[in-house]
């Protein structure tokens, strides 16, 4: 299809379409069979947030992908200040405060930030290029003034609150104003560009940090790993890519040891081994494997799963709705689901393939990997390969959230493939 | 194309890599491991609930029931559902998203508030939500009105009152309640909160009406009422040491028993003990299907799932046919005349037991009630030592009774060979060492067979002193003495029969005196009263050992003969029988005048009885025997029992046998500081006898009634 009068190809990436539609469709059978006895109308909310998450998608689409750069900065500037508005005057649920009431819904900032982070990186990125791929030092760029200028508001700070360590906070001014003559350096041979303020690990590890003390581990790990599959899909040096695998191992047993709270450390231990546990932490991953394997090659048939249907499967239609799949369709059910994950997350990256633009490409890798991430970190869970954490499966699981979040990232593959520059 | 194709790939790689570790594992779990996963789901839903089997009975060997079943309806309690104020309001405030505090907030206005109050108000999208799980999960004294939640504390679940209206409709005081309900959670604690624990058992008819009532009514929940099957005891105490008792198996018990469950019973002592693989059924079950919170759905439903056999039913106990006749062991206990001892009934050459009391006795339904720590206390702490089968677990010297048994021994080993008599003259004399006759004047010319008549220890001095220690200690064991009879109960003592060799080891030394005590069975020989028996049986059955035996048959629920037990031969006596016919011809003179049971005839205090032997044509045979229990001083020999300390009066035996001429039935009584045995032991055995002449002989026994 052409349109005369545009340089744009238009061309609607159907395939992409029709796999995500089917997931929904599977999704809301599983809903109706997990939700039957004690909540047989939540599939309407369901298909009402299907419809919500459409009109979303068609908004989308309706810009062009230049304009979805343009506001991608405000947008995560946004998301970063409903974040720290969660730190400062959220809900607390279960001990975690990740929610902000705003009268009619509850609003979860840390889901918005997975879309924030595609648009951010493929922003940066986009912009900021470097032959030969991405160096450590490109990534965290030390002489930034933002560097500097933040050592002087600790110190500040720290004079007015404790003023015994006086001469320690005047050492830290005279390194800041060293730093500053560096940093100003750079600027006089860089040019004045926004990455003279902010790097790239900045933009990655705000929203990390901000959403892993509220404490959310898992939505934080996902919104860690979608731009660093983005970066590293971008390029980056080899020697750079070790050295950073290193780093990220010391960072990993620190975390271990410092900076996880008890009942993190806790899901580890009980992911290693959840038969100790069996009627606490452990109950989900044993009661949903349970579901799983019961399933056997053909599946306990729709409706009729005894975990799911006699409640011995936790949150069934929610986080844990692929082991009602996998026990009521059976083990060639659940591939079929997984085939068609994986067929859709192909579609989306051959979409990113087929563009010239390198935010582009960038936007639609990022978007591929928002429903990449989700679906292995939820399935693996389910299927007990990995830790029991709050990820839903992409289109399939329960709530209006979710369905927002990965419909978002469909339509910013679909605006991608609509909106592609003629050669 | 911006990027590299080979980036591209690359990429397109990852999820392939993903989808297929994703697609290895659900082929472990769904095929390589779906059938173990699927046992562990159906292990989940299915619950076998048992039906409890009904343990086998035991009766007399006419058929009469001693040891019966009947139900008892028991109350059980599942915590995690029991009314708890401060869980509801949690939930309440889980399902509303408040703060720890704020439910800390409300359960202390609940605490203090009398009546109706306003306990939240409810912004509009709460209201909702609250609305929809309102009704629910119907919670009483909670009402939702114009988005506020308000609370009724007289109607709202709360433990407290929960606890109170039980104790009421228990009728029991709050505080025993209480007690009950901490004995139960200390044994269900975590994972057991979720089970129903056994709060109550035997409920009366009334309370488990009421109880049923309320609990229909949904006005306790987690309370549930389930019927099992408990002992009876029939006739309270009659029996109690031999038939024994049971309890409820403890937790280490459990280890190597997986036949045996939590709650079940088990055989601690007598019949019921030995007898236990026999008694005991199978447990049937059923199969229920519940959900994750334990709730069972209907029958419908289950034969849905599960299929028509989900219900595998109970095999009851086998039923036990004992030897014991209930009217002998009515009469032998009704009959007894001390406060301590046992009376032991034998079928003649046999070995089977017709009757075995032992006294003090306990009554056994107390024993297996649910309060009986007192009770337990009590026999434990009585010195007369209730809790022992005197029969088989208490040892005694047998006084003038082991005369016989002297007797058989002279003729054993060739110290006496027919009739021959010596002189008694009222005193015995091995050097400086004098030993006296009961009757101090002496009786003059005796032979064996006046000997055993009139008791007279002179003779017996002098035979004891020509066979020796050994000799004697040879002959009392071929009879049974000094080791254990075999008899089918869990307990029993060998007694002593002492030789050189004993007194060699307790003394240092032997002394020739020492077989001339043992001859009338003083010193250091101890029998206990079945051996006695045993032996008895033995001398006028024609020299046969009997093992001793309480159970006949076996049968199983539908009357089929499982096992006959036949009588058992232990040994034979090698003497001939002409020399036992002297033995037992010494025997059957003791109610003649002259003998030393005479005093049976006449007896003022017991005149029906006393007529009974003299007119009904019975001839009883027997020995009577006074077993000294402490060397009386000169001074107090000639007191009357009653005059002296009950714990320092003489043993009373008396072995009886009838009819005299062809013995069918062999009684021994033995009484704890009775006195003289022909006085205190004589009546009951002759008692026994009587009621074997006038109930049981030629009634027939339970095979043959039919």
């Amino acid at each position: 299809m052409r349109s005369k009068n545009s340089s744009f190809r238009v061309r609607f990436p159907t395939s992409s379409v029709i796999y995500a539609l089917l997931l929904m469709l599977i999704g809301v059978a599983s809903i109706i069979s997990a939700s039957k006895a004690t909540q047989p109308n939540l599939f309407l909310m369901q298909l009402t947030w299907v419809a919500v998450a459409t009109f979303m998608a068609s908004v989308i689409c309706f810009f062009r992908t230049r304009t979805l750069g343009l506001i991608a900065y405000p947008f995560y500037v946004g998301v970063v200040l409903l974040l720290l508005g969660v730190l400062g005057f959220g809900v607390v649920v279960k001990g975690a405060q990740r929610w902000i009431d705003i009268g009619f819904m509850r609003l979860q900032p840390s889901e918005l930030a997975k879309i924030a982070v595609v648009l951010a990186t493929a922003k940066f990125c986009a912009d900021y290029e470097v032959r030969g791929g991405y160096r450590l030092r490109d990534l965290i760029r030390p002489l930034n003034i933002s560097r500097p200028l933040a050592l002087i508001a600790v110190c500040v700070f720290g004079l007015l609150r404790a003023p015994d360590y006086f001469w320690l906070m005047i050492f830290g001014f005279v390194i800041s104003a060293i730093w500053m003559l560096f940093a100003i350096r750079q600027i006089g041979q860089e040019g004045l560009h926004l990455y003279q303020f902010l790097s790239l690990s900045d933009l990655v590890l705000i929203p990390f940090l901000l959403i892993l003390v509220e404490p959310d581990l898992g939505t934080g790990l996902i919104v860690l790993a979608i731009p660093t599959s983005m970066i590293l899909f971008c390029g980056m040096r080899k020697s750079s890519l070790i050295i950073a695998g290193l780093f990220a191992a010391g960072v990993a047993l620190v975390g271990w040891n410092f900076v996880l709270k008890d009942y993190q450390k806790q899901r580890v231990h009980t992911f290693l081994n959840p038969e100790a546990d069996i009627r606490g932490k452990g109950y989900h991953a044993i009661q949903s494997m349970i579901a799983v394997g019961s399933g056997q090659l053909l599946g306990k048939g729709y409706g009729e799963g005894t975990q799911t249907q006699l409640s011995f499967l936790p949150e069934n239609h929610t986080d844990f709705v692929f082991s009602v799949l996998a026990e009521e369709w059976g083990f060639l059910g659940a591939i079929f689901v997984l085939a068609l994950f994986l067929a859709l997350i192909l579609s989306m990256i051959q979409i990113a393939s087929r563009t010239r633009d390198r935010f582009a490409s960038l936007l639609a890798v990022g978007a591929a990997s928002v429903v990449f991430w989700h679906m292995t970190v939820n399935a693996g869970m389910v299927i007990g390969l990995l830790p029991v954490v709050g990820v839903p499966l992409p289109f399939v699981s329960y709530g209006g959230a979710s369905m927002l979040i990965q419909v978002a990232a469909l339509a910013i593959c679909i605006n991608v493939a609509l909106w592609r520059k003629v050669r | 194309m911006y990027f590299s194709e080979k980036r591209f790939s690359f990429l397109s790689l990852v999820p392939f890599i993903v989808f297929f570790i994703l697609v290895s594992r659900l082929f472990y779990l769904q095929v390589v491991r779906g059938d173990y996963y699927l046992s562990r789901s159906e292990s989940n839903f299915i619950q076998e609930r048992p039906i409890s089997h009904s343990r086998g009975l035991i009766l007399d060997q006419s058929g009469m029931p001693l040891v019966g079943n009947r139900p008892s309806h028991d109350l059980y309690v599942t915590f995690s559902l029991f009314p708890n104020s401060e869980k509801t309001l949690k939930e309440m405030g889980s399902v509303l998203g408040l703060k720890r505090s704020e439910v800390k907030d409300a359960y202390e206005r609940l605490r203090e508030a009398k009546k109706e109050f306003v306990l939240w108000k409810l912004s509009h999208s709460k209201c909702e939500k609250f609305a929809g799980w309102l009704p629910l999960n119907r919670i009483p004294g909670v009402a939702l009105e114009n988005c506020r939640v308000s609370l009724e504390p007289a109607e709202f679940p709360s433990f407290e009152r929960a606890i109170a209206e039980l104790a009421k409709a228990l009728q029991l005081p709050k505080e025993e309640l209480e007690g009950y309900w901490e004995q139960a959670e200390k044994k269900f604690q975590g994972f057991g909160r979720y089970k129903p624990a056994p709060l109550l058992g035997d409920l009366d008819f009334d309370t488990y009406a009421r109880l049923e009532t309320a609990i229909s009514l949904g006005s306790f929940p987690g309370l549930t009422l389930l019927d099992s099957i408990k002992r009876r005891y029939m006739h309270g105490s009659l029996a109690a040491h031999t038939l024994g008792y049971l309890n409820e198996i403890s937790g280490p018990e459990l280890v190597n028993r997986p036949e045996y469950r939590q709650g079940h019973r088990i055989g601690r002592r007598g019949l019921e003990l030995v007898y236990e693989s026999a008694l005991r059924g199978i447990d049937g079950f059923e199969r229920a299907v519940v959900d994750a919170r334990g709730r069972r759905f209907s029958e419908a439903i289950e034969k849905d799932w599960l299929g028509e056999d989900r219900m595998e039913y109970s095999t009851p106990g086998k039923n036990l046919v004992l030897s014991i006749d209930i009217e002998l062991q009515k009469a032998a206990e009704k009959a007894f005349m001390g406060k301590a001892g046992s009376v032991i009934a034998l079928e003649v050459g046999t070995g089977f037991i017709l009757a075995m009391a032992s006294f003090p006795s306990y009554n056994p339904n107390d024993i297996i009630a649910r309060d009986n720590q007192r009770i337990f206390d009590a026999l434990s702490k009585d010195p007369l030592k209730p809790w022992l089968n005197k029969a088989i677990q208490e040892h005694y010297a047998p006084g003038s009774t082991f005369k016989a048994i002297t007797a058989v021994a002279g003729f054993e080993h060739g110290a006496l060979k027919s009739l021959e008599s010596q002189k008694c003259k009222g005193i015995f004399q091995i050097g400086g060492h004098r030993w006296r006759c009961f009757k101090r004047e002496g009786h003059g010319e005796v032979d064996v067979v006046r000997a055993l008549k009139t008791s007279c220890d002179t003779f017996f001095y002098t035979l004891g002193h020509e066979l020796g220690m050994d000799a004697l200690a040879q002959t009392a064991r071929r009879l049974g003495f000094g080791k254990k009879t075999g008899v089918d109960l869990d307990v029993e003592i060998p007694g002593i029969i002492p030789d050189r060799e004993y007194y060699q080891k307790r003394l240092g030394y032997y002394a020739p005196g020492f077989a001339v005590n043992s001859a009338i069975g003083q010193g250091d020989v101890t029998v206990t009263p079945l051996q006695l028996a045993v032996a008895y049986d033995a001398i006028i059955n024609g020299g046969t050992i009997y093992q001793p035996q309480l159970l006949r048959e076996i049968r199983d629920v539908d009357d089929q003969l499982l096992l006959q037990k036949k009588p058992i031969v232990r040994d034979r006596l090698s003497e001939s029988q002409k020399s036992l016919q002297f033995v037992k011809e010494g025997l059957s003179h003791v109610t003649e005048k002259g003998g030393s049971a005479y005093g049976l005839l006449w007896r003022p205090d017991l005149p029906q009885l006393s007529k009974w032997v003299r007119e009904s044509g019975v001839k009883i045979g027997g020995k009577t025997g006074t077993a000294q229990v402490v060397k009386l001083s000169k001074l107090v020999y000639h007191l009357k029992p009653e005059e002296v300390n009950y714990w320092e009066r003489d043993h009373a035996w008396f072995v009886g046998f009838a009819p005299a001429e062809n013995p069918e039935i062999l009684v021994v009584a033995m009484t704890e500081h009775g006195g003289f045995g022909g006085r205190t032991s004589a009546p009951v055995v002759a008692q026994v006898i009587k009621t074997y002449y006038e109930k049981v002989r030629g009634r027939g026994r339970y095979a043959e009634q039919e």
